[in-house]
C-alpha cells in the first residue's frame, strides 16, 4: 500500500510538487509550501479546487481523499485593508 | 517580467488579460469578479519597484475613467477606500506624500507591513479574491 500522496502547489509564487505521507496535516503541508515559496511565517489558505474547499489545518490530507498529482492552491490570507 | 510567471495559472483560471508595456514600466490586468461578473481594470505602474510599492490604480473598462469611484470595487475587506484608494501599504497612492490617507507608514518600509503581499504577484491573486469575496464585495463602488 502506498503511504504517500503526490500533490502540485500552485502559489502566487510559483507551482511545485510535493510529495507527502497521506497523514500529514494540512498545517504540516502549508509549512513546508510556504518555505519552499518564500513566504514569510503568517496566515495561509490552502484550497483544493474540485470541490472547491478550504481545507482544514488539523486535518490529515488522506481524510481529503485527494487524487494524486492533485493541484492545491496555497494564499496569504487577505487580512484587512488599514 | 519574472514574477508575472508564476501567475499563468492563476491567470488561466481567472481569465485574466494582461498587457506589460517594459518603456512605461505598466502592468495592465482585467479582471472579472465571480460574484457579479463586473470587470475591473488595475493599471500598476512599477517605475522605482521594489524600492518603492507600486502605484496602482483603476481605470472603467467602459468609459475610461481612471481613479473615480465609478472605477473602484467597493467593500474587499476595506481595503477599496471610499477616496477611492486601494488602502494598502503595498500601493504608493494610499500614503498621504501623494494623495492618500495614511500619514503614519514609511514608504520605504512597504514590504516589511505585509511581507506576503509585497509582490506583484501577490497584490493580484489578492486582489482576484476581494472582487470574488461574497462576505465583503458590494459591487461597483459608484455607478
Amino acid at each position: 500500500m502506498n503511504d504517500t500522496i503526490e500533490v502540485t502547489i500552485q502559489s502566487p509564487r510559483g507551482s511545485t510538487h510535493f510529495i507527502f505521507e497521506k497523514t500529514t496535516k494540512v498545517a504540516e503541508v502549508v509549512e513546508t509550501a510556504r518555505q519552499k515559496f518564500g513566504f514569510e511565517p503568517g496566515a495561509f489558505v490552502l484550497r483544493r479546487q474540485t470541490p472547491d474547499e478550504v481545507l482544514a489545518p488539523e486535518r490529515p490530507l488522506v481524510s481529503y481523499h485527494i487524487e494524486r498529482g492533485e493541484t492545491l492552491l496555497l494564499v496569504p490570507e487577505m487580512g484587512s485593508g488599514v | 517580467m519574472r514574477e508575472f510567471t508564476a501567475l499563468e495559472p492563476w491567470a488561466t483560471r481567472h481569465e485574466w488579460s494582461f498587457l506589460w508595456d517594459e518603456d512605461r514600466l505598466l502592468l495592465v490586468v482585467l479582471m472579472r469578479s465571480a460574484v457579479d461578473l463586473e470587470r475591473y481594470i488595475f493599471e500598476f505602474t512599477l517605475d522605482n519597484y521594489r524600492e518603492l510599492p507600486p502605484s496602482i490604480e483603476l481605470v472603467h473598462p467602459e468609459t475610461g475613467e481612471t481613479g473615480t469611484r465609478r472605477s473602484y470595487p467597493a467593500g474587499g475587506r476595506s481595503y477599496f477606500h471610499s477616496k477611492p484608494v486601494i488602502c494598502a501599504p503595498w500601493n504608493r497612492k494610499a500614503y498621504q506624500t501623494l494623495g492618500g490617507p495614511h500619514s503614519d507608514w514609511a514608504m520605504a518600509d512597504w514590504a516589511s507591513y505585509r511581507p506576503n503581499h509585497s509582490h506583484v504577484a501577490d497584490m493580484l491573486v489578492l486582489l482576484q479574491e476581494l472582487i470574488d469575496d461574497r462576505a465583503s464585495y458590494t459591487g461597483r463602488m459608484e455607478r
